[in-house]
């Protein structure tokens, strides 16, 4: 692994109000700590910390979840079924696995050129809305209770009622967003290679728009106010993001996908840079950069390499943040990720709120497909970070095979970095601080265990 | 536990109620008929299945669809408290675990959910249905009226099919939700014909 982290020692802790002590196991030279499961992140995982000596032998992030082999299942089918299956992959970002295989597909049959530019922006609107409603539902239902020391929303409602419901009209917000476009929030169904099944109408779509703008300087508020409120964990690591890069707008469907410390690729040949391998404690395949090691996508990685193209308003707001927490771009400290999670929640509102205050129903919704021999291979960024589909189709439009790497297979081995530079910090803390700690660092990446729980294809050679 | 309403106290049978009723003030019905479930994951696919078996119940003119919004949460259960705000009543169809004695289908009042549903891994990814009720409660987003109609189950695989003995319980579920929705819608069109004659 390539990352070099320090944590100071003078870390100030994560929660103001700490639970009361456990178990005895600060001072003894040899301790596990276990979380069986991980609460408030999306499916199960669990969490194993061994240390020795102040050091640690092993850390691993558990995914026990049951692989659901989509993309075994997808073999055969139709090319047009794939959007609506996909979907069913996360209850989450949908939207993220509908996007990406209609990209590859529109290239494995060769229209990705032909997409009218209201489709795309379309797509945009959708993507926004994804964006927000994930991002929302992390930012302050799973995630700040962990820098205000609550236990869960729950608790922290009690106290912060109005800005838990102000949340959630936010979140609610980005869902109808994504009803506008697409029929319904949970599994969209307007989705469809080429296109959309339909356009939405102007009216309903004019209104959504002001209600976006409206929000986004809600939200721009609410940053402003975490930034200013939080203490955040130190943390520098020398993390190498990876993220879209189009030229011309923040990467959420198109661009080539670029690193800081020197990956420049196209969507078709991401494969070829990174590999995925198995371990034991995981039914999800984790994602290496060849050569170098673990590699961070997400908010943070996009933030870092693409901040001048956020939307200008966004783009204020991170001004401002950076100001008040005293630290410029790039941050290096994921702990920051719930603050560039709200800087482009900022940006979704806008650019929705401006995509739809201009909008009027294309002349189609679709680019007419036709089936076709072919390969395609598209990543876009899901809330989580990049996700990339690769699909085969055969003459007659059937799946020939497909491949998907999702975003949280991608931060897994980062994530276990980042538990194995933490660990010798937790030797002081009781067992029930130490969980928290390396849940809050888990909680950071906004893991979807759902969506990343793959299997290895079994191959066995026969000796005759 | 408690026993379904009557047909009789289950206010107007489908096709019944009066297409001239001016509609709801507002946008949004007051009913809310959810399910929460994954079709790909056995038996936790029961909430979904009971929601189509109601579709089948009410037809497209039904007047009791004027009142009921339909929502498939499907593996999305974080969207309910979308759905909350300004509902007169609310109808969740689940797949829970635990020990739920002898009845073949739970059906029980707002106030036994948490127990039954938090203990449910199907409903735990992120912010579970449980989580979301108790944040409603507090919030005071909770509709008036609740029911939660579930299947207690062993578990569920993923890849597995609805199990025989499931699919046998979902049209009994399905004509259960439908009652509560009639009741609920009653009871609301008697407060609305009260609020008007005041």
């Amino acid at each position: 692994m390539s990352n070099s982290k320090s944590i100071p020692a003078d870390s100030p802790p994560l929660s103001p109000v700490s639970p009361p002590p456990a178990s005895p196991a600060p001072g003894s030279p040899t301790r596990t700590i276990r979380v069986e499961a991980l609460a408030r992140v999306e499916g199960e995982g669990a969490l194993h910390l061994e240390m020795k000596d102040g050091r640690c032998e092993a850390a691993r992030l558990e995914i026990y979840e049951p692989p659901r082999f989509f993309e075994a299942f997808l073999r055969g089918r139709d090319f047009r079924e794939v959007p609506d299956l996909t979907a069913r992959i996360c209850g989450i970002c949908p939207v993220a696995y509908q996007m990406g295989a209609c990209h590859a597909l529109e290239k494995a049959i060769g229209i990705s050129r032909q997409i009218d530019p209201p489709i795309r922006a379309l797509r945009n609107v959708i993507y926004c809305g994804e964006w927000i409603a994930s991002h929302v539902l992390h930012m302050f239902m799973l995630h700040l209770p962990d820098y205000l020391g609550y236990e869960s929303v729950l608790t922290m409602a009690a106290d912060h009622g109005d800005v838990v419901k102000q949340a959630l009209r936010l979140k609610k917000l980005g869902n109808a967003l994504v009803a506008l476009v697409a029929g319904r929030a949970v599994h969209p169904v307007g989705v469809c290679v080429g296109g959309f099944h339909r356009a939405p109408d102007a009216a309903p779509a004019a209104a959504l728009g002001a209600e976006a703008l409206a929000a986004a300087e809600e939200m721009a508020g609410l940053v402003e106010f975490l930034a200013e409120k939080l203490t955040f964990p130190r943390l520098d690591a020398d993390y190498e993001f990876v993220a879209l890069c189009p030229n011309n707008e923040y990467p959420m469907n198109l661009g080539p996908i670029r690193s800081n410390k020197g990956m420049k690729v196209e969507q078709e040949e991401f494969a070829s840079v990174i590999e995925e391998r198995q371990v034991p404690h995981s039914t999800a395949l984790q994602a290496l950069v060849r050569g170098r090691g673990a590699y961070m996508v997400g908010p943070l990685a996009r933030l870092n390499l693409n901040a001048q193209r956020l939307h200008p308003r966004a783009g204020e707001v991170l001004s401002r943040v950076c100001a008040k927490i005293g630290q410029e771009l790039p941050w290096r400290n994921n702990y920051l990720s719930i603050l560039a999670r709200g800087i482009e929640t900022v940006h979704a509102l806008a650019l929705a709120g401006d995509i739809l205050s201009a909008y009027q129903p294309p002349a189609r919704s679709a680019v007419p497909v036709e089936p076709r021999e072919g390969i395609g291979a598209h990543a876009t960024e899901a809330p989580r970070g990049i996700c990339w589909h690769q699909y085969r189709t055969k003459a007659d439009g059937s799946i020939q095979s497909a491949r998907i790497i999702p975003p949280t297979s991608q931060n897994q081995a980062c994530i276990e970095d980042d538990l194995r530079e933490l660990a010798p910090l937790l030797s002081a803390l009781t067992d029930e601080d130490a969980a928290l700690r390396c849940e809050h660092l888990i909680r950071n990446y906004d893991p979807c265990i759902s969506c990343s729980v793959h299997f290895l294809k079994f191959s066995r050679r026969v000796s005759s | 536990m408690s026993t379904p309403p009557p047909a009789s106290r289950g206010g107007p049978s489908p096709g019944s109620r009066p297409a001239s009723l001016p509609p709801h003030p507002g946008t949004v019905k007051p009913i809310l008929l959810a399910a929460c479930g994954n079709l790909l994951a056995g038996d936790d696919a029961f909430g979904p299945w009971v929601l189509r078996a109601v579709e089948a119940l009410w037809p497209p003119e039904a007047a009791i669809r004027r009142d009921v919004e339909i929502v498939d949460l499907s593996i999305a259960p974080a969207g309910l408290l979308d759905y909350l705000p300004e509902r007169f009543g609310l109808v969740l169809i689940d797949a829970v675990q635990g020990d739920m004695g002898r009845e073949a289908l739970v059906d029980t009042s707002c106030a036994e959910m948490d127990t039954l549903v938090l203990e449910s891994p199907h409903s735990s990814h992120g912010m579970g249905l449980a989580w979301q009720l108790r944040l409603a409660g507090q919030l005071s987003l909770m509709p008036r009226h609740a029911r939660l109609i579930a299947l207690p189950i062993a578990g569920a695989r993923v890849g597995g099919r609805v199990s025989a003995g499931a699919l046998e319980l979902v049209p009994a579920a399905a004509r259960l939700a439908a009652r509560w929705c009639h009741a609920y819608a009653a009871l609301w069109q008697t407060r609305q014909g009260v609020a008007t004659a005041v």
